[in-house]
């Protein structure tokens, strides 16, 4: 299992938080146990778009209850005998080799997953900024050999790409919190958010923004 | 059955109500900021290998760069 996994540092550790929800992408090769045909494979595949069911594996870090997730796109990028590649985008939270597992189930002759390669991770994704631990050991001799600090600066990025699809609100400073128009406008923010993270706004002071008043729309 | 669309497949736009400038004294862009708080307040997107858990990834990272802490979003499994 490969593929981007976004580390925090230090204070960026709070920030994570966001990305444990958002969802994920995968690249997958999944096994099946008997020749099937293309189309029929590609059939049962579209199938699992949606909303499925899934309880989690037998050695895994949650509760073993039936759960909802969905899978946003599930699209079959190659085929050869009995190896199928695939592209998955799915909520956080689900297995991949379970779906695997219940694909095979569906299409009769049984499947497995036989490797798997994340390529996103919320805003996190393969073609931007990826660095392998070599990366960094590289960079962490450069530094100690030049003794310049500068050059660890083109491994990290910045805390607030992890915040890049949670809706925000910015207000004035000026702006009294405890106003009836604030509340007002806080209500209907909290209420336009899927996901609510705790019951704090989870927003950091946007100083540095020339508009200080903004909102996200969702489409 | 319906598709779901993706997070990151969704068309976000900013609506600005009111304008009002700051004062670079607060802060300052993300990109800017000095390189001990640009890596306290940073994100390595790091592609794991195969092989170890993401837990010791982490936990090597830190060691290679001598972060006092680090965290990962998303557990990728360690087998294969």
């Amino acid at each position: 299992m490969t593929g981007v996994l976004p580390i925090a540092s230090e204070d960026a550790t709070k920030a994570i938080q966001a990305l444990l929800l958002s969802g994920k992408e995968y690249v997958c090769v999944m096994r099946l146990h008997h020749t099937q045909p293309r189309d029929r494979v590609e059939a049962v595949l579209g199938e699992f778009q949606g909303t499925i069911f899934q309880r989690p594996p037998v050695r895994s870090s949650v509760k073993r209850r039936l759960r909802e997730r969905t899978i946003y796109y599930l699209n079959l990028l190659e085929m050869k005998e009995r190896n199928v590649l695939f592209k998955v985008g799915c909520q956080s939270g689900t297995y991949i080799r379970k779906l695997c597992f219940d694909v095979g189930e569906v299409l009769g002759c049984g499947a497995h997953m036989q490797e798997l390669r994340r390529t996103r991770a919320g805003p996190f994704v393969e073609d931007e900024g990826l660095t392998t631990l070599y990366d960094l050991l590289y960079c962490a001799s450069r530094r100690q050999e030049t003794g310049n600090e500068e050059v660890v600066r083109e491994v990290f990025q910045p805390m607030e790409k992890a915040q890049a699809g949670v809706k925000k609100l910015a207000t004035k400073r000026s702006s009294e919190k405890s106003s009836n128009q604030w509340k007002k406008l806080w209500n209907s923010f909290q209420k336009s958010m899927s996901v609510t993270l705790r019951s704090q706004p989870f927003a950091m002071e946007p100083t540095w923004l020339l508009q200080e008043f903004f909102q996200w729309k969702q489409e | 059955m319906q598709r779901t669309k993706a997070p990151w497949e969704i068309k976000r736009e900013l609506l600005t109500k009111a304008k009002e400038k700051t004062s670079a004294q607060y802060g300052c862009k993300p990109e800017e900021r000095p390189t001990a708080d640009y890596v306290r307040l940073g994100i390595i997107n790091l592609d794991k290998t195969a092989g170890p858990s993401s837990h010791e990834v982490t936990a090597w990272a830190k060691r290679i760069l001598g972060l006092a802490h680090a965290g990962h979003g998303g557990t990728l499994e360690a087998s294969l």
